[in-house]
């Protein structure tokens, strides 16, 4: 075989396996970000309502979509969903929808006083903290 | 045409076994702050009650200026206005949306008001962790006179990419701020007179697809931009990109209305020709109606433990 058409046909299946490698590599990491969730942190509303009362609770972030006792704790549940101008862009002459997104909010009181503030990603997958902060955004 | 001989495919097999590997591990429990775990409350995944049952807005833009966008598919007159209504619904939580675009564009050559297009997309969309897929049937037809039609159906695969959550150090430097990216491409399987170039010619086979949101400030102020590129299935070159159409743009949002200026320009890139473009301003109006809003799942408030 002449050394050109060698080298040639070397370099396709370089490339050919260089696309292989980054599809599999490509669906590698789609696959593993499937299945992670994002990482719930701390953040500054949230720490801000510890020690606060529950009226002022209820005051600065409205009524609960939930609300639970259980033994000593008062526990309120407040859910926001991301507006959809967020969510879908118009674009050329149709729009581009990406995933309805939220994240749930739970107050734990424990003698009428915020002990605990988790939050909750909806889907886990998606980072929707500045939701939950929006909900405490009033709260002094 | 690409072929896969046994090494390539082996390569690509391992690769994706490696990624079920990852997906299917085992995860470790998330341990409860205060030792005591919440009561139940519903779905603990879902959003219940408060889940969205349909939501969309309504858009009405006007071309401030407008040299070269066409007011109908067969790129006769300029468009002078453009109303839209968007509409969706999750079919099953966030895996499977329906939704829908009605776009009605004027002529300002014509009066502005007379209707002169009407685009019309259905899509069904849904999300897999970063990754995004869409099945999606356009129509654009004139509507004030007889002239050309165009539509096509595709499937597209994006990957999202958000700063807040991708990269830890984000949220310490700029807390009311994010960076949200998506891009990937897509496959006209479908394709009756859409065109790869913005002179109408060609046929498109393959589109390109990148957006980019930087939220300024707490999702209020965000600056944009969109990349779509198409190409044609009657070049020489198949995956080679045809057409380039990119937007940049400033949108300030308040309650449930926004208020953007951008603009767009739609351009070949193999050849030289037509180049579509105009500076818009428009404002959207959303609109939510939960299942909770129409009474649908409500739970009475709980008492006592588990």
């Amino acid at each position: 075989m002449p050394r050109f058409e060698y080298a040639v046909e070397m370099v396709g299946l370089m490339r050919q396996n260089l696309l292989a490698l980054t599809l599999g590599l490509i669906t590698q990491l789609s696959l593993a970000s499937c299945s992670t969730p994002a990482h719930v942190g701390e953040y500054p509303n949230q720490q801000r309502v510890v020690g606060k009362s529950k009226s002022t609770i209820l005051a600065c972030a409205g009524a609960p979509n939930k609300e639970a006792f259980d033994g000593g704790r008062t526990i309120l549940r407040y859910y926001r969903e991301a507006p959809i101008l967020e969510e879908s862009r118009p674009v050329g002459k149709g729009s581009f929808a990406t995933v309805r997104h939220g994240c749930w909010a739970t107050v734990v009181l424990v003698d009428d006083r915020v002990v605990n503030v988790q939050y909750r990603f909806v889907p886990p997958t998606f980072d929707a903290s500045n939701d939950c902060e929006d909900i405490f955004d009033s709260c002094p | 045409m690409i072929s896969l001989d046994i090494r390539t495919a082996m390569i690509l097999i391992a690769g994706l076994a490696l990624g079920l590997l990852v997906m299917w591990a085992p995860q470790a429990s998330a341990l409860e702050k205060y030792g005591r775990p919440l009561p139940s409350m519903g779905d603990a995944n879902g959003r219940g009650a408060e889940e969205s049952l349909f939501a969309g807005y309504l858009l009405a833009g006007v071309f401030a200026r407008n040299p070269s966008f066409a007011a109908r598919p067969d790129n006769t007159g300029l468009v002078g206005l453009r109303h839209m209504l968007h509409l969706e619904t999750d079919l099953y939580r966030q895996y499977l949306t329906f939704y829908t675009d009605q776009n009605l564009f004027s002529d300002r050559t014509n009066g502005w008001i007379e209707l002169s297009e009407w685009d019309g997309t259905y899509a069904f969309t849904g999300v897999l962790g970063h990754v995004n897929w869409r099945l999606q049937y356009e129509r654009d037809a004139p509507l004030d006179r007889k002239g050309v039609t165009q539509e096509y159906a595709d499937g597209l695969v994006t990957a999202k990419f958000q700063a807040v959550q991708d990269f830890p150090w984000w949220h310490r430097h700029f807390p009311h701020q994010n960076l949200t990216a998506y891009a990937g491409a897509g496959w006209l399987f479908h394709n009756r007179n859409y065109f790869a170039r913005p002179d109408n010619t060609g046929r498109a086979l393959f589109r390109y697809v990148a957006h980019i949101d930087l939220d300024l400030y707490k999702n209020k102020i965000v600056l944009y931009g969109d990349v779509n590129m198409f190409t044609d299935r009657d070049a020489g070159n198949q995956a080679s990109p045809t057409e380039l159409d990119w937007i940049i743009g400033l949108a300030a949002r308040w309650r449930n209305m926004e208020l953007a200026v951008y603009h767009e320009q739609d351009q070949p890139l193999d050849r030289a020709g037509l180049v579509q473009k105009y500076l818009a301003l428009q404002l959207r109006f959303s609109f939510d109606i939960s299942k909770q809003d129409l009474g649908i799942g409500l739970t009475q408030p709980t008492a006592g433990g588990q």
